[in-house]
């Protein structure tokens, strides 16, 4: 797979991968996923968010549904046909895998230099 | 009120953005409107938009829009033009365009006169010194100074009028640095002597000339005459070379005082301005002894020696020369007076 612009990947793609692993989500869900899962530190700005699911697209980690279902999560009274949802593919799960091992293995090291204390995983 | 300012900073994205994520951009920003109220939540909210816009921008930007979009394939071996902004130009992006190009304007005129500053005070302006000393040259002398200008690169070099200025008691004061070839400044020549022919004295400042052609030594000597006189010319290889020139058209200063200003280093073609001038008993000169020197270099072996050689021209008014001009005006002023 050429990989130029995600190659590293930058935290907010890595963030959308992560907030799609669990099924398919539109902008504004994708957002507040992100949102949830960082403790509300991470807001994805419209600008930012699109500009990852272009990237995202264009590298075929994501892909857009074509036919967008009944959404049975967030924000279920917005008109739908203006929603996109998007879909992780198999591709962008290797690489948010990728990357999860990557930071698990700085996070090894990290802990056998005694940088973390506590009980991280 | 949000959502319009946002549509707006959004047309800061490419256009391909705009078409593909506009609608469902501003459905979030709708969503979160309505998810989140309150002014504390608001600020946030524009906190977010506007760190947004920083990060995202260039982002935007970077990402290949052109591989997605969906462009028109060249069919039949046609030329086809690919455009990478679609749309038509904005109103923005008129009046941005107006602006940069009036600035260009302004710095290109602010530059165009600021060289001309430079050379007004630098004393070598083409245009005969209408910038300095108010001593507006006429049209002619304009047009001359112009057609100088096409013809090589700095006119006021070539033809060494360095200075026409008008000097209190309407004066016409010129600094003539060097004698130049008659056939191409003799425009300039005619064009700086009809307009001194508007003055009541004219001072020749030969201080600086180190020489350079007789013949225009000769030719401006003819002007200052109404009728060809005897011209003392060792040099003269024609019997047309020992009267002056009479070919001087238009108004020539014939009646008007003239005063030639020396020093010791005034020479050759200057020598022989002020020595004929002075035998002609047509002008005064004020100042220092000449040089003497008739030639920079070694002078022909057979060539006559003239008669200031070594002695110089002598001033029938002695005066240092950096007091020169002083006296010269000072008896002008005194010579109209007495008139």
């Amino acid at each position: 797979m050429p990989k130029r612009k995600l190659d590293p990947l930058p935290a907010a793609a890595f963030q959308i991968l992560l907030s799609l692993a669990e099924g398919d989500l539109h902008g504004y869900a994708i957002m507040r996923q992100v949102e949830e899962q960082t403790g509300s530190k991470v807001r994805l700005g419209p600008g930012t968010l699109y500009s990852s699911i272009q990237a995202l697209l264009e590298e075929r980690l994501i892909e857009e549904v074509q036919t967008a279902p009944a959404d049975p999560g967030v924000a279920s009274n917005a008109p739908k046909d203006r929603r996109r949802l998007y879909r992780l593919t198999s591709a962008g799960k290797t690489i948010a895998r990728n990357e999860a091992e990557r930071l698990a293995g700085i996070l090894r090291v990290a802990r056998a230099r005694k940088i973390l204390r506590g009980d991280y995983v | 009120m949000s959502e319009r300012i946002f549509a707006f900073l959004l047309r800061l994205y490419p256009a391909h953005f705009r078409q593909q994520y506009g609608t469902e951009a501003i459905q979030l920003l709708r969503d979160r409107l309505r998810d989140e109220r309150g002014a504390g939540q608001r600020l946030r909210l524009w906190i977010d938009l506007l760190a947004d816009f920083a990060a995202g921008l260039p982002q935007a930007y970077r990402n290949s829009y052109a591989a997605t979009a969906p462009l028109p394939q060249p069919g039949n071996g046609l030329p086809a033009f690919r455009m990478l902004e679609e749309e038509p130009l904005r109103p923005g992006s008129v009046l941005a365009g107006s602006v940069v190009a009036i600035a260009a304007v302004a710095a290109f005129v602010f530059v165009m006169n600021h060289a001309a500053a430079y050379h007004s005070f630098s004393g070598a302006s083409p245009r005969l010194g209408a910038a300095s000393g108010g001593f507006e040259a006429n049209d002619a002398a304009q047009n001359a100074a112009e057609k100088q200008q096409t013809r090589s690169v700095s006119p006021q070099q070539a033809c060494a009028f360095e200075k026409l200025e008008q000097h209190p008691g309407n004066i016409g004061y010129i600094k003539l640095n060097w004698f130049a070839d008659p056939v191409s400044c003799r425009e300039v020549a005619v064009a700086v002597l009809n307009r001194l022919s508007e003055t009541d004295t004219i001072i020749f400042d030969l201080r600086n000339n180190h020489g350079g052609n007789p013949e225009m030594a000769r030719f401006i000597a003819g002007a200052l005459f109404e009728h060809p006189v005897p011209w003392y010319n060792p040099g003269a290889i024609a019997p047309a070379q020992l009267i002056t020139s009479p070919l001087v058209a238009g108004n020539r200063p014939t009646s008007q005082p003239v005063f030639l200003l020396t020093s010791p280093r005034t020479s050759s073609a200057a020598e022989h301005f002020a020595y004929n001038l002075k035998m002609l008993k047509r002008a005064i000169i004020v100042g220092e002894t000449t040089s003497g020197a008739s030639h920079g270099g070694s002078p022909r072996r057979d060539e006559i020696k003239p008669v200031w050689e070594s002695t110089g021209v002598e001033p029938d008014v002695k005066v240092k020369a950096a007091d020169a001009l002083k006296t010269a005006e000072v008896l002008a002023q005194k010579k109209l007076a007495s008139r």
